[in-house]
């Protein structure tokens, strides 16, 4: 048991459920709001507007969403990634690239809620 | 009459492997590993396998019958059908026929420490157990080390660091032993990225244990005492 071996992969593997759970809710919510209550027609660019707009709970609700979906997609291919056990250089290449696309998705899916308001 | 498929491959000579075909008598009850014998006694002498109880207890002659891994000596010809494809375990070394070299598994087995380590001194006489308390090991404790788990697990295939379920069900029984001391060493190690978190449940291992031990519940029961010693702060570094 000599050799030093993190424990990443607890805090990856529960923080991936959790995001899971997260997201299952999310989807449900999402698609019933979206395509089941709706009630009147069509659903339209102004009817999600009038809802962001109108409630802190529903902004938050897909603020959140938006950071979830991203860790927990990136994370999923990395647990495939890992399971080949990369060379360290690979992983840290790797692990760089994700953070930098996790950071641009986020900022984009941020930036594209805020013009909602 | 039924027809075994044994897969043959000897690295010395550097010929491809191939599966070499053999009639056997119509023997009732016949298992597996008499088949291969019978090969053995009167077909070709030249024939590697392992065996040694020929009654499922010393796990020797665990291997690919059919569709999945299964004990030959408890594995009648007339349950797999007229005819018997036979594979080494997977995921190791093949030394010749159905022999593999066992070193990584062992290895991972002697990685969970796998006796007892109690706190402080030890006992003058024996250490007392409950029979509640003895219950807690007592289905994991039957584990036969045949590998069968091992040569089915397909994150084994793809990472050789990983402990694998056996190791990690023989860990639970010492984590769950209340004669044992070293519960939070034992959850650091196996919650290291070589650990319990690698699994991904795909229930092989449960599926092929011929003890019907069920690693990947014991691996399920692992990650929760792993995630609670966590967050409490029982967790060592490693290293």
């Amino acid at each position: 048991m000599a050799e030093k071996v993190s424990n990443q992969s607890l805090l990856t593997w529960f923080l991936q459920r959790f995001s899971g759970l997260f997201l299952a809710f999310f989807l449900f919510t999402h698609i019933n709001v979206h395509h089941f209550l709706h009630s009147e027609g069509l659903i339209s660019f102004a009817d999600v507007n009038a809802r962001l707009t109108g409630s802190f709970w529903w902004q938050l609700f897909y603020f959140l969403f938006v950071p979830f979906c991203v860790f927990h997609a990136l994370n999923g291919i990395w647990a495939i990634i890992a399971d080949y056990r990369p060379s360290k250089g690979f992983s840290i290449f790797t692990k760089a690239a994700f953070w930098i696309i996790a950071i641009i998705l986020t900022a984009v899916g941020t930036f594209t809620l805020t013009n909602l308001f | 009459m039924p027809t075994f498929k044994v897969f043959r491959y000897n690295p010395k000579t550097g010929d491809q492997a191939y599966f070499q075909t053999y009639q056997l008598p119509d023997v009732k009850g016949m298992t597996i590993l008499e088949g291969l014998y019978y090969i053995l006694e009167n077909l070709d002498s030249t024939l590697a396998f392992r065996s040694s109880c020929r009654m499922g207890v010393c796990g020797s002659c665990a291997m690919h019958i059919g569709d999945k891994y299964r004990l030959a000596c408890e594995t009648q010809i007339a349950d797999i059908g007229d005819t018997v494809t036979i594979r080494p375990l997977a995921h190791m070394k093949i030394i010749r026929d159905l022999v593999v070299d066992l070193t990584p598994f062992f290895a991972q087995y002697e990685a969970i420490k796998p006796y007892l380590i109690p706190v402080g001194e030890p006992p003058t006489r024996e250490f007392k157990q409950s029979p509640a308390q003895r219950s807690k090991i007592d289905i994991y404790v039957d584990c036969i080390l045949c590998a069968a788990c091992y040569g089915s697990c397909p994150v084994v295939a793809t990472d050789e660091k990983y402990l694998g379920p056996q190791a990690l069900l023989k860990a639970l029984r010492f984590v769950n032993d209340s004669r044992d001391g070293a519960t939070n060493d034992r959850l650091s190690y196996l919650a290291t990225d070589y650990g319990v978190f690698r699994c991904h449940t795909i229930f092989n291992c449960q599926q092929v244990c011929p003890k019907n031990l069920d690693p990947t519940g014991a691996i399920g029961k692992l990650k929760m005492k792993s995630l609670i010693a966590k967050f409490t702060g029982k967790l060592k570094k490693i290293g």
